[in-house]
């Protein structure tokens, strides 16, 4: 018997380990394991105050610490009945549009991008390909500066808090964001052409992808859930459509829509959203002569770089406001349960908290976009694998397309408790 | 003016050391800017600039030109980018074509430490 053990995936979030085991020419055995540690997040906010969790949970990820805080906030605000102002939610919207385009761009640049050239690292690329990398630079400065002015720093920003903001963005740093956000313009759309060039392997799947879907924008930070095969709930009953399940081999649960495999992501969003997309997200996608909905995961990368010409745009259209301190309201504690729905980086995050008549956290229950994803991310691996063993790879090879494939999935293990090693055994 | 770049993280005692001696540092024709992260690189002309750090391995104050002796982390994921991987991001790519860094023992006294910076900077970089 024949196995492959990744013992430590590299380029992803956090660690994680792939065990495969292959009899003749058969996959008998392919286990996706999270090996981080658990983080009990969901435990330690429980008998916390309502002001002081968003603080807690953004340490979640340094990575996606906007999309915890924003989810956060609004789970509690709802909750507790707390209406946030339009000026709230476009401040929010565009901390999230921030992180997007810092996250997006390094991985795609440094983490994924070295796959599809040849390179073992972004650093033994970036004296061929200079530009490249100089742009990644450039776009993740623009998603950090984003998050720092808006959020008052760049990771875990504090100024979101329940109810309102508590420091606003004055006209100078806002005419500053737009003017950088549409220098950057050029460079998502250099990004979208790059990435548009890159062949993945034919790889087809059979899955279900989730999304959020906000009447007439892209999904952000609000909307219902629909997927591709029709569904379409309030985020509020996820519980009754989404399991999460232990695995005996795995710290980080995995989750099931109804039964169902099913994928969260860029790719999803384009999939249940595309119409939403902005025109010239949308002229780079039809470039590419793909047909919706996307099967091959590997296209998660491409969906990205669309993703970034959208938010830009987006993120420049949205900072034409005139922000101005709005005070915060005063809050009574009252019982109640709160669930939001928002889109990560990497794919919807659920936040829902229980709080009680004196406004301490009774029960909380947090799913990452990769809780969600790593059911399809096994399912994907044993059926590249299979293919690939039908046409004869070499285990190298195999490894090498296995690893890209689980990276175009972007996944963070350290939110989901966390990954990557594969082992593989040959009978 | 020229810049010194400091950096390290204010909350950790083996890693704040550059900042205390940053803040201090007042010396004529150079500008102290605490960075807070690597990508603050990115801002400022690097050949027209003095990085100034607590450093691993070292037992003085020791001003380095070569970034290729720095010990390099590899990304296993966003939450490796350092120093050390900026500097020879931006030397590969051109940005960077010569480093001034000046490495401080995480222990050092932090008098002496500040004596011997402002002679570096006098007699290296001036």
């Amino acid at each position: 018997m024949a196995s492959i053990d990744l013992h430590h995936i590299c380029k992803v979030e956090g660690h994680g380990s792939l065990h495969v085991e292959i009899n003749g020419s058969k996959l008998t055995r392919c286990e996706l394991k999270v090996v981080e540690g658990a983080r009990f997040f969901e435990g330690l906010v429980k008998g916390k105050r309502y002001d002081d969790i968003q603080e807690i949970t953004s340490r979640i990820c340094g990575i996606c610490s906007c999309a915890h805080t924003v989810s956060c906030l609004q789970a509690i605000e709802n909750a507790m009945g707390i209406k946030v102002s339009e000026q709230t939610r476009r401040l929010r919207e565009l901390l999230s549009i921030a992180e997007r385009i810092r996250s997006h761009a390094t991985h795609l640049y440094f983490l994924s991008l070295p796959d599809y050239l040849g390179f073992e690292s972004a650093l033994a690329m970036a004296g061929k390909y200079k530009k490249e990398v100089l742009t990644a630079l450039h776009l993740m400065k623009l998603g950090n500066n984003m998050v720092q002015l808006i959020g008052g720093k760049e990771m875990h920003p504090f100024t979101s808090v329940v109810g309102g903001f508590t420091h606003v963005p004055d006209k100078k740093t806002v005419d500053y964001l737009r003017k950088e956000l549409k220098k950057a313009l050029p460079e998502a759309i250099a990004t979208a052409m790059l990435f548009m060039k890159l062949k993945p392997p034919g790889f087809v799947t059979d899955m279900d992808f989730i999304s959020l879907n906000p009447e007439k924008e892209a999904p952000l930070i609000s909307g219902e859930i629909i997927t591709l095969s029709g569904l379409k709930i309030k985020p509020a009953d996820y519980t009754n459509y989404i399991d999460e399940e232990v695995m005996p081999y795995s710290i980080g649960k995995f989750s099931k829509l109804k039964g169902k495999t099913f994928c969260a992501g860029a790719i999803a969003r384009v999939n249940n959203n595309y119409k939403n997309l902005s025109k010239k997200a949308k002229k780079i996608f039809e470039q590419a002569k793909l047909k919706l909905p996307l099967t091959n995961p590997f296209y998660n990368n491409f969906c990205q770089a669309v993703e970034l010409v959208h938010w830009i745009e987006q993120g420049h259209a949205l900072l034409n406001y005139h922000f101005k301190f709005e005070g915060l309201p005063m809050i009574t504690a009252r019982t109640g349960r709160g669930v939001s729905a928002v889109e990560a980086p990497r794919g919807i995050l659920f936040h829902d908290y229980t709080i009680n008549d004196k406004g301490f956290v009774e029960k909380c229950n947090i799913i990452t976009p990769t809780a969600q994803n790593l059911r399809a991310i096994e399912a994907n691996v044993k059926q590249l694998v299979e293919q690939m063993l039908g046409k004869k790879k070499s285990k190298e090879q195999i490894i090498l397309e296995t690893e890209k494939l689980i990276r175009a999935y972007d996944p963070c293990f350290s939110c989901s408790a966390h990954f990557l090693k594969v082992s593989w055994k040959r009978k | 003016m020229r810049k010194i770049l400091v950096f390290g993280n204010p909350y950790l005692k083996e890693d704040n050391l550059a900042i205390k001696i940053g803040k201090k540092l007042n010396i004529k024709g150079f500008e102290t800017i605490i960075c807070a992260k690597p990508d603050d690189l990115l801002s400022h002309d690097l050949n027209n600039s003095v990085m100034l750090d607590v450093a691993k391995g070292i037992n003085a104050v020791t001003a380095f030109d070569n970034i290729d002796s720095l010990e390099f982390s590899v990304i296993f994921s966003l939450h490796d980018f350092d120093l050390s991987f900026f500097l020879k991001l931006l030397k590969e790519t051109g940005k960077l074509k010569k480093a001034r860094i000046i490495g401080i023992p995480k222990s050092y006294d932090e008098k002496s430490a500040l004596r011997e910076v402002k002679d570096i900077i006098k007699e290296v970089f001036q």
